[in-house]
């Protein structure tokens, strides 16, 4: 091997370990990542769109890291999951809100996941707003004739993105709490006005067909078919 | 980053770069430049978790990174991908990361703790902007890169 190229291997060898000694990672990235989370599944393949009214509420006691990128730090995100049926297991829809940074970065985003169980990104929102102030959350599935199917991420009315879709409904509705933070703090809020869209009509959840909880770090409960808690007080109790 | 893990993660990462040059080929000079952009993307992948090395790391141009990105998608969404705002005469490097990622998952089908995502996949301009491609789990990341998929298209 000539002295030249050897040399550029040594190069990018010891550029690799300066950089991965000198970055710091977040020191439980990854280490935590707990739930809690109810779900809509008893009518089966019929829901053609889900909607949940809920806060954004404030996160204490988390690391002042992610306050660039989203989806990085020690985030929670206050979410619901549209599964698409007819798909793996892992195809679904999301929407939700995320704060990461000591919550300093709080924002609204939505993606899917693909057949491979890939998670991409498809928009942000940043600079949302914690208090006490419902908001609405939609994703929704419409057939419009000639055009075919759409499917709708929708915020407080407003539609934030829009595509053309296949022709798969869900069969998994799921709305609840994702935490990569084992320190932060976050009061139970009321998830509710659940609904599911069937035939173009709205109607309330009707099962409580299911729910997770990572206790005691989270908490969650059904309060009625249509409504539910979530948090993460760090004694089970919301 | 806790003392014991710095030297697993510094043999990991000098494997890794070790395995990708000599993959590469030392005369190729084009992955070498997008090997050298992901190593210098670490600091930015490392907010998203932590980094155990770069799997792959790829040149392509504007119009082959959307494609790629759109046929990704295309089963589920008429997507176009917002890389097409770019100017067609960029340079991209798509890279690929192996590690632990806090991006966002899905509970499993019973409900229980989906693992979190162990591969993390960001696109590099040739000005250093850096986006967040995809992120999933190792071996589940196809079309790994675009030339892979181009590869696929073409078998078939």
């Amino acid at each position: 091997m000539r002295r030249g190229p050897a040399r550029r291997i040594w190069a990018v060898i010891a550029a690799t370990a300066a950089l991965v000694l000198a970055v710091p990672s977040p020191a439980a990235a990854g280490d935590t990542h707990i739930y809690s989370h109810g779900w809509e599944t008893s009518l089966g393949r019929v829901y053609e769109g889900m909607s949940q009214v809920r806060p954004n509420t404030a996160v204490t006691n988390q690391p002042s890291d992610g306050c660039g990128d989203y989806f990085s730090g020690s985030p929670l995100y206050q979410t619901m999951w549209y599964h698409v049926a007819g798909g793996t297991d892992e195809d679904f829809f999301e929407l939700g809100t995320g704060h990461q940074c000591n919550d300093t970065k709080r924002y609204y985003y939505w993606g899917l996941n693909n057949s491979h169980g890939q998670w991409i990104p498809l928009g942000e929102i940043n600079g949302v707003t914690n208090g006490s102030t419902d908001h609405t959350f939609v994703i929704k599935k419409a057939y419009n004739g000639f055009s075919g199917w759409t499917v709708y991420w929708k915020i407080d009315g407003t539609t934030e993105d829009t595509y053309g879709a296949n022709s798969s409904i869900s069969n998994d509705l799921d709305v609840g709490l994702e935490s990569y933070c084992s320190t932060c703090r976050m009061s139970g809020y009321y998830i509710h006005n659940l609904q599911y869209l069937q035939g173009g009509t709205w109607h309330p959840w009707a099962g409580r067909d299911g729910e997770q909880v990572n206790k005691p770090t989270m908490c969650g409960e059904w309060y009625f078919v249509d409504s539910r808690w979530a948090g993460e007080t760090g004694n089970g109790i919301c | 980053m806790t003392t014991s893990r710095r030297p697993l993660i510094l043999l990991f990462s000098l494997l890794a770069a070790i395995a990708i040059v000599i993959g590469v080929g030392v005369k190729n000079r084009p992955a070498l430049a997008a090997t050298n952009a992901c190593i210098n993307a670490i600091p930015h992948a490392a907010e998203y978790g932590r980094i155990d090395g770069v799997i792959r790391a790829e040149n392509d141009s504007v119009d082959v990174v959307a494609r790629w990105q759109e046929a990704r998608v295309a089963q589920s969404l008429s997507y176009q991908s917002p890389l097409r705002a770019m100017s067609p005469k960029s340079t991209l490097t798509v890279c690929l990361f192996s590690g632990q990622f806090v991006t966002p998952t899905a509970p499993l089908p019973d409900g229980s703790v989906a693992p979190p995502h162990s591969a993390l996949r960001l696109v590099v301009s040739d000005t250093g902007l850096v986006t967040l491609d995809s992120a999933g789990y190792l071996g589940r990341m196809q079309p790994e890169t675009p030339q892979d998929w181009l590869g696929s298209m073409s078998a078939t």
